[in-house]
């Protein structure tokens, strides 16, 4: 009997991350993971699921309740010649250990004049969309890509996140890893079909800084990131239906920024929408419009459009909630006004 | 000889529980050992591994589905003489 057709293999995203971490600690003894439920817990949301059982506790290392502490010491353990991860385990808590990583961990390299590095990630969790309100559902990356020092990584698919992540774990900067909760996987988020994806078994890098076309049209082009590139895609799957043809490009990192690949997708397309499920002012989306606007301006047909939150808390009511969250609703809403524009 | 995966038993409080993801698609050929699928009750989440080598005959249910503690999962075609090359 022939032997059965070799299918394609598939991971969560959560696992496809768990499997970049694993490979990385195998080839380099200088790589361990360390945070909050990230050993017996194998990670909240999955992200260092195996890892205690394979490497033991002195390289996944279970933390207590103090992100300043063990933030701070993964630092200190990177200028020492380890390449730390740690997880803080949602975004929205970066309050309490903020000095770490924007004083320290992003100007240690500057104010040690180039002579100390700073291999560290911080993987964290973002996003909402579950009823989890205004503390565990911020997105904040742009907070974060404000500051010098940092890069900021956000993938959007499994196999990204694997790729990034080893791109990240072999960086000699401080990266920090935004994982959003709806791309991982989770039995108790919304089912996502685009959380599980093929994975390549080998190590392999993606490069930090290069965005990618997810999809590609010719009538407008939608610049986004992370679970709104999975809404993106959906709403441009209905809109192609209707005739538009729209662009969607996956930024991947905001720092650094493809602020090339942004250009001359608008240059095809020549129309403009940013979609960001972190908030409006100040942020993302701000940052992709100037940017069209420094360097493409004369391409558009149209004025750029954004969709981000608007700059309100996330709601816990879940109508209120659905209501200022970017969705696959708004973003074909917004393509369309756009299409019309002249 | 084809044989039945089901939903593990995971809560005695709770009967239902979550198929979170399926690895492998009907078709595959698979190792003793290898991930089929992740499924999930209540937050406690357990990946189903291959009991035997063989071949994916069909997949019950759809990655998503609230299903069953016992209920069937998939068929896989068991194969006779072992793993196959990796």
């Amino acid at each position: 009997m022939a032997v059965a057709a070799q299918t394609k293999r598939l991971l969560t995203t959560s696992k496809a991350i768990a499997e970049a971490i694993r490979q990385e600690m195998e080839r380099d003894p200088s790589v361990f993971v360390m945070g909050e439920d990230i050993g017996t817990y194998g990670g909240i949301f999955g992200s260092t699921e195996g890892l205690l059982k394979k490497f033991g506790p002195d390289r996944v290392m279970d933390t207590p309740i103090s992100e300043t502490a063990f933030i701070g010491a993964a630092l200190g353990a990177a200028v020492a010649g380890m390449r730390p991860i740690v997880e803080l385990m949602f975004v929205d808590f970066f309050g309490v250990c903020m000095d770490q990583i924007y004083n320290q961990m992003g100007k240690f390299h500057y104010k040690t004049g180039g002579e100390a590095k700073v291999p560290v990630v911080v993987m964290t969790s973002i996003g909402g969309g579950y009823g989890d309100s205004v503390a565990h559902s911020q997105v904040l990356y742009a907070t974060f890509a404000h500051l010098p020092g940092l890069k900021v990584v956000v993938p959007s698919s499994p196999r990204d996140a694997k790729g990034l992540m080893i791109s990240a774990i072999r960086d000699d900067n401080p990266v920090v890893f935004f994982f959003h909760k709806g791309i991982m996987g989770l039995g108790w988020m919304q089912y996502n079909p685009r959380a599980t994806g093929e994975v390549p078994e080998e190590a392999f890098t993606v490069p930090i800084g290069k965005a990618e076309v997810k999809r590609e049209g010719r009538d407008l082009t939608i610049v986004t990131a992370s679970l709104m590139v999975h809404r993106a895609l959906d709403a441009a799957e209905i809109l192609a239906g209707e005739g538009i043809d729209a662009e969607v490009l996956d930024l991947r990192s905001l720092v650094p920024l493809d602020r090339e690949a942004i250009c001359n997708s608008v240059r095809k397309t020549r129309r403009l929408l940013v979609v960001d499920e972190d908030y409006l002012s100040y942020g993302m989306t701000g940052e992709v419009v100037a940017t069209v606007a420094e360097h493409a301006l004369e391409f558009l047909d149209s004025p750029p459009a954004r969709l981000a939150v608007p700059d309100v808390s996330i709601p816990y009511s879940r109508p209120l909630e659905e209501y200022v969250l970017p969705g696959v609703e708004k973003i074909i809403g917004a393509c369309r006004t756009l299409a019309k524009q002249s | 000889m084809s044989m039945e995966i089901c939903m593990p038993h995971m809560s005695d409080e709770v009967d239902e529980g979550v198929l979170v993801a399926w690895f492998v698609q009907p078709g595959a050929a698979v190792n003793a050992g290898d991930l089929l699928a992740e499924v999930q009750v209540e937050k406690v989440s357990i990946e189903i591994r291959a009991p035997a080598a063989g071949r994916v005959k069909d997949l019950a249910v759809p990655a998503g589905a609230v299903i069953s503690q016992g209920a069937v999962l998939m068929s896989l075609e068991e194969r006779t003489g072992g793993d196959i090359a990796s």
